[in-house]
């Protein structure tokens, strides 16, 4: 992108028509221009033949030859990706190639007969969810081609003529502890200060709650209202709420947006720590190109959702989000797709002027912008670098109900604003909007391809007509292949099975709320995700109950195929890969079931490794050299010589102060020892941050949440760490396989309750 | 009504029925001549003149077409037959069958040699025409009960020894014009050629062409028999004294006499050409007596005109099956309407087909083993994708203490195709069961299907305890499904001419087969015939009558797909520039053939020695050695290869001749007139590069046929691809002489050598049942329906199938092209985008 004249100076726009994008004069020539005409029509020849050769019924020798092929040539390009963007699509291409073959010879072979209902109705079903996911595969395609790797883009020019940011932190319910530290934080933020200003919008003190006909809610939000006006006195915050409850988030920021006037608005979530950087890495772009209206950033959580927490893999395994930050919303970016996603994104005030605010007729109102400004012809940009720490919703009832409210959302906006048929948006980026919303029907297909295999192992219903060889020519290539082409793109961010585990996780209950949003899509509104939750014993969730089901169909389905194996020999070429479906599904639905069965969880910081000098001063003046070892929102870890073991028994608030270095200044904190404990011959002693003052707390939030190279060493430290196929699949086993003495004790109990309808 | 009348039961009374037999005689002898007509039972199909029924039950059927007969008094059925000597007398019986009603159950227990039965059947269960014979076997083993001991029991009848016998006070009455097509195909004649009887000793194109269009009629009169048809020369009128119709020197009894009234009016005699006013179509009884009329029956049918075109509507008429004649004696032609198409054979194309609709009923079968058949007819053109499959799902049941090892085997076409296990794990009900079959086992017409079920019983093979036999049902619905497949015909294929007559004959595609020339080179009328009789079957098997344009000698060479017929020696060398094999090598091999045949012929085989220096000379002469030297001093030595021995053609017949073709032409492609013909032309050139990746040439080893001395052969079928650009077929029947290619077209016939017929060549000798087979030299490809774009990517898909190679290279090709301009026109967007 060019930059306009104006990109050092003037940030907001004069007037709303001025700051609109212009279209560059050149463009339209060029599109038309000979050369771009021969590509087009090479491209498309190229395009064509490629399809036809994927169609083409070659015999099942041949095509798994040629499949075999296929996956040699992908293997040996693969080598060469990450240098030569060439061996990578053309990896891409020839991996996508093997499922296109698939798809073809499942349209053409595999259909039960139309005169036929009985296997017709389900087999035209379960076609219709590998068709659903198979325009999603190609549209992810075609999103992830061609990724921009961005780098931060500092402001530049006189610090007098940056933009003003409002910093929004919109709050529901949260506790004041948690906001303090993300208030703390988002003051700390590395920007002139008579740019910044930070404001807590709180939707938990509004008048309306002040006045609710309950006294004791009445009187909460009271007291809430009180205790959080103290907190951003102390922290020199704006506190800001209003009289009613209206268009939720969306509603609650509209109102601080009306009154204030910032050039740019900083939204962050309650929960999402900013680091002091976020604004010196992103405001760059706004001055770069007027016709910018967002910088969306990652989402880095501290802490394991229910999956990463309950089967272990949170240190080890990157997070589910990560694929979406790190692998699909680059590829977004490239096509003027990328869009808001709620938090830890700055957006131009000119812009969200320009539509009226934040649209509120969905309850993902952050896609939702982004859509009506992208269709506006205002652009986007995406920064893959983790600039917020967040918390992830940590039982696995709050995890859907998130994971429900996203769902719903995009429901809604396909129903009511279906990017297909928006004016004003390019054919990518229609593609780029279609293939994010039709992710969220994996609610759709994901219990359909698990328990398929039931229909002719219980039943035996013929939905899909496949015998051994098929199976070993057609649908085993399919299936490497596109694994293969997972682990490609996506295996540093994403393991084996671990993306059909979420899908199914989230499937059963999602799809209530699914299809109530499909029978009335203005009917859901927006629903707070509960933070900082905690599991107070090991057992299942009370949303366990179709997991287990689903578990002991599958069970019983093996069971059946087996039956069915020795009973009928005329059968068993087609029983064969129905057994292997149904063990991949029941190893899947084990996973499921490792996860609902929840271990116990107490609420603590997430804590980061580091290994800075410090000095701990006490109230005598006494001085003892220590190191600190790890850190969180909530204090220090810190590593002692054995000698000071008594003085560290006094019953007072010291003061840490941790040794500047070359790239961050020094910090000094009160702090509260909580326990002492030795280890391999060292005390370590845990610390809770006790701030004397403001000053403490800014300089705490600033030592905890100074920078992100912590972050991205935490996560590159489980990127690299990432298994090939096979060895994600293992590691998989050996996630679930442990859990399931558990889960096998448990069970009984559980069904006794579910037959007696009682949640588990 | 059935007349159960064993050997052992017939023997007491043979005495009694005798004497009341001759009193009758006496008595019955001056008031009538009876007409007594004997059947052999050998003239009811091609083969081996026997019927062998294996297993414990077979059935197997037998067509007769019966002559009306008058006064039909008696009927015996007379077999003589045998069995092996594992059945069981008390368990084992033949079944014989009349048009389904039960004649016979005849014991099996002639295992110590052929034992005679006459069977005397009630005259109302025949019928003048088509009747069915039925015979029906069910055996049991005397020792071993099991699936092996089913494998001992059969049961043979001698076909040669048993007849039919019908007597009658009337016998045959005079022909009339219905009634000749009748006896054009009946049984008692079976073994008679159709004589053509041709006036002039010149054949002419007129001659020919119209031959051929009688002989077709008469390929399809008959039904499955291979038709023989014979060129009876009569000198024209000045050349020799031309004798009366009725003392023509006949081969059999049944005749056509084709001609212009004006040269046939010496052979008619005045009166009888006088009604010739017209198209005329007349038939005349041969007078009973001499070898043609001896039996009584016989009959010469005219076909004539005034003109050639009136002929050639007498003709058209005649040879139109679909509508019956008159039952007159002679007509004048009035509705001179081309002959209708039949309605098309049901063929089985794409989708799914319950075996009832193939005609095959459920059976149920008790024993160790069942074997059953169907037939699924396969359209022209039919070029599976390699490695696909057709399935077959089967629902059965089976019940019984089955052992291990049960199973139900398919074989397609008489090769293994597919298995299923059935065992005592089992539910007994088979439901759907699934069967691949390969469908590179299937081959365009008919293809035959065999189902066998072997039970082996659970508890042992002792046949004392085996109270109890397991119970095979195989059901109705169950079903054959066809998925998709290539109309592609890959020529040349003497299977695909044996099977469906293409290129010459049936539909392929969506269109009829054009018009072929049909060139006959050689003044003996044994090559007339022969091309009538290749003709004849090939409409037998296209199921129609086919449009030819006839050439009698050679001019130029055919502009057509053409079936060429002469002897070796006497074809232009411009007939071999394309063959599989050189001219003079050809030539000199079927005279060797020739010679050995002859001899055994004669019933003086050649000796071994001599049969093996015979071929030494063939070698020696090839391999350079010096000049082709002639093998016997009793041969002529042959005419030079180059130039037409033929008369010149007649220039008026053959335009018009091919008028009528162009006629048809014309009617054929109306259908697909919407396709211009620069498209076609430019689909016909992108076949031909298709071919040169997928076939390969492999030019014929003559040498290696020489190597078999004891059966070198005496005639050739070859087909290959015409000279020239066009994708045109020239299929060639040649031998070294008359008799020799007389001998050949009696034991492709007879000896059931048509159905044996495959690849580029067939090289046999009617000394042997044998047939030498050439692997076509180089396959070339005809697209059927080249503008259904399904088609084209079924076709490409077979092709590429077989050149995995050329399909990975197209890929990568593809997928390198396609990533080249993405990137070229990503490239800039990125840049835009990324700020770089």
């Amino acid at each position: 992108m060019k930059p306009t004249p104006d990109t050092d100076t003037v940030v907001r726009a004069p007037s709303i028509k001025a700051a609109r994008p212009k279209a560059k004069p050149d463009t339209r020539r060029r599109r038309f221009s000979l050369r771009s005409v021969l590509l087009w029509l090479l491209l498309l020849l190229s395009a064509g033949l490629f399809l036809a050769l994927a169609a083409l019924p070659v015999g099942r020798v041949a095509s798994a030859a040629i499949s075999v092929g296929v996956v040699a040539a992908a293997f040996v390009l693969g080598r060469f990706a990450r240098r030569i963007w060439h061996a990578r699509t053309l990896t891409v291409l020839l991996l996508a190639f093997v499922t296109f073959r698939y798809f073809f010879w499942r349209l053409t072979g595999t259909l039960p007969p139309v005169d036929d209902p009985v296997n017709f109705i389900p087999g035209v079903t379960l076609f219709a969810a590998e068709a659903i996911s198979f325009v999603l595969f190609l549209t992810s395609l075609f999103v992830i081609i061609d990724p921009i790797a961005r780098e931060p883009s500092e402001p530049k020019g006189d610090p007098a003529s940056w933009p003003s940011v409002d910093v929004f932190i919109p709050s529901y319910n949260e506790e004041p502890e948690l906001l303090e530290t993300t208030l703390a934080a988002a003051v700390c933020i590395d920007y002139p200060r008579d740019k910044l200003h930070v404001y807590l919008l709180d939707d938990g003190g509004t008048d309306q709650k002040l006045a609710h006909a309950d006294p004791d809610l009445a009187a909460a939000a009271k007291v809430r209202r009180e205790t959080l006006t103290a907190l951003c006195e102390r922290l020199q915050v704006t506190y800001m709420t209003r009289p009613r409850n209206e268009h939720a988030k969306a509603g609650n920021i509209n109102h601080a947006f009306k009154k204030t006037d910032g050039d740019l608005v900083l939204i962050l979530d309650a929960d999402h720590v900013p680091t002091v950087g976020i604004l010196k890495a992103t405001v760059g772009f706004f001055q770069q190109d007027s016709g910018l209206f967002l910088v969306q950033t990652p989402h880095f959580f501290v802490n394991p959702d229910p999956v990463e927490y309950n089967l272990g893999t949170f240190e080890r395994m990157p997070s589910e989000n990560e694929m979406f930050y790190y692998s699909i919303q680059p590829g977004l970016d490239r096509w003027n797709g990328s869009f808001f996603c709620g938090s830890a994104a700055l957006l131009r005030r000119a812009a969200l002027e320009e539509v009226g605010g934040f649209s509120g007729d969905t309850v993902t109102e952050d896609c939702e912008t982004a859509l009506e400004l992208h269709s506006r012809g205002w652009r986007s940009v995406y920064l893959p670098r983790p600039l917020i720490a967040g918390l992830q919703p940590e039982t696995f009832d709050s995890f859907i109900a998130q994971r429900s409210r996203w769902t719903q959302g995009m429901i809604q906006l396909f129903l009511l604003k279906n990017p297909l048929f928006k004016r004003g948006l390019s054919v990518p980026q229609r593609l780029c909007y279609l293939s994010t919303m039709l992710y969220w029907f994996f609610w759709f297909w994901r219990p359909i391809f698990l328990l398929s295999p039931l229909c002719y192992a219980l039943f035996g219903l013929e939905i899909y007509r496949i015998n051994l060889p098929d199976f070993a020519c057609f649908v085993i290539p399919h299936v490497f292949a596109a694994a293969f082409l997972s682990q490609f793109l996506h295996g540093r961010m994403r393991w084996p099975l671990f993306s059909e585990l979420y899908e199914y996780l989230q499937s059963f209950h999602v799809s209530r709320a699914a299809l109530a949003t499909l029978i009335r899509p203005r009917d859901p509104v927006f629903k707070v995700t509960a933070k900082g939750q905690s599991v107070e014993e090991d057992g299942f969730s009370p949303l366990a109950t179709p997991f287990i089901l689903v578990t002991l169909l599958l069970m019983v389905g093996l069971a059946a195929c087996a039956w069915r194996y020795s009973i009928y020999p005329e059968h068993r070429a087609a029983i064969l890969p129905v057994a292997v479906w149904n063990s991949l599904s029941l190893l899947l639905a084990l996973g499921g079931l490792a996860v609902v069965y929840e271990r116990k969880r107490v609420r603590r910081q997430e804590r980061f490794t580091v290994d800075r000098s410090a000095e701990l001063t006490f109230a005598d003046g006494t001085s003892i050299d220590v190191t600190a070892a790890d850190v969180s929102a909530g204090g220090v870890r810190l590593l002692v010589d054995p000698r000071w073991r008594e003085l560290l028994g006094r019953q007072e608030e010291p003061v840490l102060t941790i040794a500047a270095t070359e790239a961050e200044a020094a910090t000094t904190t009160g702090v509260r020892i909580y326990r002492v404990d030795m280890r391999n011959g060292v005390l370590s002693v845990g610390t809770g941050f006790a701030p004397r003052d403001r000053q403490d707390i800014v300089e705490a939030a600033r030592f905890v949440f100074g920078n992100s190279v912590g972050w991205d060493d935490f996560l590159d430290r489980k990127r690299v760490g990432a298994p090939t196929f096979f060895g994600g699949l293992l590691f998989f086993a050996t996630r679930v396989v442990p859990r399931l003495g558990h889960v096998l004790l448990a069970l009984p109990g559980a069904l006794r309750r579910i037959l007696t309808f009682q949640a588990p | 009504m059935a007349a159960h009348v064993p050997q052992t039961a017939v023997r007491p009374l043979m005495p009694a029925l005798l004497a009341a037999l001759l009193l009758w005689i006496g008595l019955a002898v001056p008031a009538l001549a009876a007409d007594r007509r004997v059947i052999p039972l050998s003239n009811l199909r091609d083969g081996q003149p026997e019927v062998t029924l294996h297993g414990e039950t077979e059935t197997v059927a037998l067509r007769a077409i019966l002559p009306p007969v008058a006064g039909l008094t008696s009927v015996v059925l007379a077999l003589t037959y045998e069995n092996g000597i594992d059945i069981l007398p008390e368990k084992g019986s033949m079944a014989v069958y009349i048009n389904g009603s039960p004649v016979a159950d005849l014991p099996l227990a002639a295992f110590r040699g052929p034992v005679n039965a006459a069977i005397t059947l009630p005259a109302s269960l025949i019928r003048p025409g088509e009747n069915q014979i039925v015979f029906q076997t069910n055996a049991q083993h005397r020792a071993i009960c099991s699936v092996r001991g089913t494998y001992d029991l059969w049961a043979r009848v001698n076909l040669a020894a048993s007849s039919l016998t019908l007597v009658s006070d009337g016998g045959v009455p005079d022909p009339d014009l219905a009634m000749m097509r009748h006896l054009l195909a009946a049984s008692d004649r079976a073994r008679e050629p159709l004589a053509i009887i041709e006036v002039g000793s010149e054949a002419d194109a007129d001659h020919l062409g119209w031959g051929a269009m009688v002989a077709q009629s008469y390929g399809l009169l008959l039904g499955d028999q291979t038709p023989r048809v014979v060129a009876v020369p009569v000198p024209a009128k000045g050349a020799a004294p031309v004798p009366a119709l009725e003392s023509l020197p006949l081969p059999g009894g049944k005749n056509v006499l084709i001609g212009t009234r004006d040269r046939l009016a010496p052979l008619l005699g005045e009166a009888r050409a006088a009604a010739i006013t017209g198209p005329f179509l007349g038939v005349y009884p041969i007078p009973p007596g001499g070898k043609a009329g001896a039996a009584g029956g016989g009959f010469v049918a005219i076909a004539s005109g005034r003109t050639p075109q009136e002929v050639d509507q007498a003709v058209m008429r005649l040879a139109d099956v679909s509508r019956p004649l008159p039952t007159q004696t002679a007509m004048i032609v009035a509705d001179a309407a081309p002959p209708a198409a039949p309605p098309p054979r049901p063929v089985q194309a794409e989708g799914r087909y319950r075996l009832s609709d193939l005609g095959f009923p459920t059976v149920q079968h008790s024993g160790y083993r069942y074997a059953g058949r169907f037939t699924l007819t396969l359209p022209t053109g039919f070029a599976p994708v390699g490695d696909r499959a057709i399935l077959f799902h089967v629902d059965g049941a089976f019940e019984g203490n089955l052992g291990p090892g049960a199973v139900l085997n398919v074989r397609v076409n008489g090769r293994p195709a597919g298995a299923m296990e059935i065992d005592k794990r089992s539910s007994g009900i088979i439901e759907n069961g699934e069967m691949p079959l390969p469908m590179a086992l299937f081959r365009p017409g008919p293809n035959s299907i065999d189902v066998e079920a072997e039970l082996p019983p659970g508890g042992g093979t002792d046949c004392v305890f085996a109270v109890r036999r397991p119970t095979f049902t195989l059901l109705d619905s169950s079903s054959i499904e066809i998925p998709g497949f290539a109309r592609l015909v890959t020529l040349p294929d003497l299977g695909t001419l044996g099977n469906t007559s293409y290129p010459y004959g049936g539909v392929a595609g969506d269109e009829p087969a054009p018009p072929f020339d049909l060139v006959v080179v050689g003044r003996d009328p044994a090559w007339t015939g022969a091309a009538w009789s290749m003709v004849a079957k090939l409409a037998q098997r296209a199921g129609d009558l086919m449009t030819v344009v006839p050439y009698t000698g050679w001019d130029l060479p055919p502009s057509d797909n053409a079936l060429i017929v002469g002897p070796v020696a006497a074809l232009p060398q411009s007939v071999f520039t394309a063959a599989p094999l050189p001219g003079d090598r050809l030539a000199g091999l079927l005279e060797a053939g020739a010679l050995i045949a002859q001899a055994s012929a004669r019933g003086e085989p050649m000796p071994a020695a001599d049969r093996r220096a015979l071929a030494e000379r063939l070698r020696l002469g090839w391999s350079g050695a010096g000049a082709r030297a002639p093998l016997r001093t009793g041969l002529a030595s042959p005419p030079p290869l180059a130039g037409a021995p033929g008369s010149a053609a007649d220039g008026g017949a053959q335009s018009r001749w091919q008028r009528m073709a162009g006629d048809v032409k014309e009617t054929a492609g109306a259908g697909g007139g919407w396709v211009p013909e620069w498209a076609r032309r430019g689909m016909a050139a992108a076949a031909r590069y298709i071919n040169r990746w997928t076939v390969d040439e492999a030019p014929a080893d003559v040498v290696a046929l020489t190597e078999n001395a004891d059966s070198l052969p005496e005639a050739a079928l070859l087909q290959y691809r015409a000279p020239g650009n066009e994708a045109l077929t020239w299929t060639l029947l040649t031998a070294s002489d008359a008799r020799s290619v007389e001998r050949a077209m009696r034991s492709l016939g007879d000896a059931g050598l048509w159905d044996k017929l495959h690849g580029g060549g067939a090289l046999w000798t009617s000394a042997s049942t044998a047939v030498t087979t050439l692997e076509p030299n180089r396959p070339y490809q005809l697209i059927l329906e080249p503008f259904d774009i399904g088609n084209l990517i079924l076709i490409l898909a077979r092709n590429l199938s077989q050149r995995i190679e050329l399909l990975f290279a197209l890929l990568l090709g593809t997928t390198l092209v396609l990533t080249i301009s993405m990137r070229l026109l990503l490239k800039r967007g990125h840049q835009e985008r990324s700020g770089s």
